[in-house]
């Protein structure tokens, strides 16, 4: 009796490990960054409606873009209130924008296709919008923008439910460090799934 | 570029024109293989999800293009003016594969194939490769020049035009999962894949001839990059440049 509870065991985590190993590996591969630069924006990624995982703007003339082995962005829902944050780099050193929505509240990342072909006005009063620098983190004083989130799509790879690929632009006016600025020539082409989504 | 085409058609036509009048110095047949490397760039008509030939982050991205071309013809070659110059008609069958491998093949290595997008669904397939093969059929034509002469070797260059038409193409993807395997022909309408049913090039070749012994000769050719090909002859790769070799036995007569 005993030996046959240990088999049963074992051959549940040998199994979970399994499932668990497929389900990394797909994930992984749609998790790499592909970068593309667009020659007419230097220094920014094209903009993709593939899942490329990789974000751009610049911030006057200077480039704020996802990097390295940051995650580029995460969806943070808690508990009325929708957090888009954009992780990058910006002057080389890590940056942080978070758009912050009041009032949408999706539970799961497939609901995220309700977004599709929508734009949302930044100066709206239920948006604020920060920006987190160097362990400082700034409320923008928004004088006018947008982020338009112009596809959303739910992939399934080989048939199986994969991911939700949120691609748009985004551009806004605002003060840093009491100077106007300009955020222009935004892009994202992000993939959300299990590992960068949250609703709690 | 149209224009020079049309130009060294007309003039490879006249000059046959001409030769035909003129005294036969000699016959040969001419059984020839040839072998054309091609410089490629991915189709944008194939939706693959990964960047060709790059690395990010670390990760291989890598995905191989490949595209070359072989044929194998018979070429009867008429000879005048004591045998400075020479026409060849001829038939061939030209073999042109282009292929899409992904670096980490051997290694169960794939990419992304988007099958089919309708707004707020999108279908990716993870692909290891995707290979293309199209047979043509055809008549070159080659007017060639020799002007040195030695016993056993003599030296020419060439201006060659052919023509040829498709006699069959196939297109296989080979999908990571064999349950994908269905997919393949809603892949190839939905992409609406197709090649050119003509294939045709102009280009210029040097080359030497040697003397095998008793009325035997072997000769080799270098191509030249073609001045001119027709476009859309592989759905896999934009083909951009194209030199090679041939080889030939000639048997005269």
């Amino acid at each position: 009796m005993k030996n046959i509870i240990k088999i049963s065991c074992l051959s549940i985590v040998f199994i979970s490990c399994l499932l668990i190993t497929s389900c990394s590996s797909s994930d992984f591969e749609l998790s790499k960054s592909v970068f593309i630069e667009d020659y007419d924006f230097p220094g920014l990624p094209v903009y993709s409606e593939w899942g490329y995982n990789t974000f751009g703007m610049y911030i006057d003339r200077r480039s704020f873009i996802s990097y390295g082995d940051v995650y580029p962005a995460k969806i943070i829902v808690n508990p009325d209130t929708f957090n888009l944050t954009f992780n990058g780099l910006y002057n080389n050193i890590p940056a942080s924008l978070r758009i912050s929505i009041k009032g949408y509240v999706p539970t799961d990342y497939p609901e995220l296709v309700e977004l599709n072909d929508s734009t949302l006005d930044l100066k709206a009063s239920n948006c604020i919008v920060t920006l987190k620098q160097g362990g400082y983190t700034t409320k923008l004083n928004i004088i006018q923008g947008n982020i338009k989130f112009k596809r959303v799509q739910n992939l399934y790879v080989d048939k199986e439910f994969a991911k939700t690929i949120l691609s748009g632009t985004i551009e806004f006016k605002t003060f840093l460090n009491n100077e106007p600025v300009a955020i222009t020539n935004g892009r994202f082409d992000l993939g959300i799934g299990y590992e960068n989504f949250y609703y709690y | 570029m149209k224009s020079l085409k049309n130009f060294v058609l007309l003039l490879i036509m006249l000059s046959s024109t001409y030769l035909s009048a003129q005294k036969l110095d000699n016959f040969i047949v001419s059984i020839n293989y040839g072998t054309k490397g091609l410089t490629a760039e991915l189709s944008e008509v194939w939706p693959i999800r990964q960047d060709v030939g790059s690395y990010y982050d670390g990760f291989n991205s890598n995905v191989n293009l490949g595209s070359w071309l072989n044929y194998a013809g018979v070429s009867p070659e008429f000879s005048f003016f004591n045998k400075k110059l020479s026409i060849s008609p001829g038939l061939r069958f030209t073999n042109l594969n282009a292929e899409i491998v992904k670096s980490d093949y051997y290694k169960e290595g794939y990419y992304f194939l988007r099958v089919n997008s309708d707004g707020i669904t999108t279908n990716y397939a993870r692909v290891k490769a995707i290979r293309e093969e199209t047979n043509y059929l055809g008549v070159p034509l080659e007017v060639k020049f020799t002007p040195f002469y030695f016993s056993y070797i003599s030296f020419h260059v060439k201006l060659s035009a052919e023509l040829a038409y498709k006699i069959y193409s196939s297109t296989d993807i080979e999908f990571k999962h064999a349950d994908m395997e269905n997919y393949q022909n809603e892949v190839l309408n939905d992409l609406s894949i197709g090649v050119n049913n003509v294939y045709s090039s102009v280009y210029a070749s040097m080359g030497a001839r040697f003397s095998l012994g008793d009325k035997m000769f072997c000769s080799l050719d270098v191509f030249l990059p073609a001045f001119y090909m027709t476009k859309n002859n592989s759905s896999l790769v934009n083909i951009n440049n194209i030199s090679g070799a041939q080889f030939s036995l000639d048997i005269p007569f």
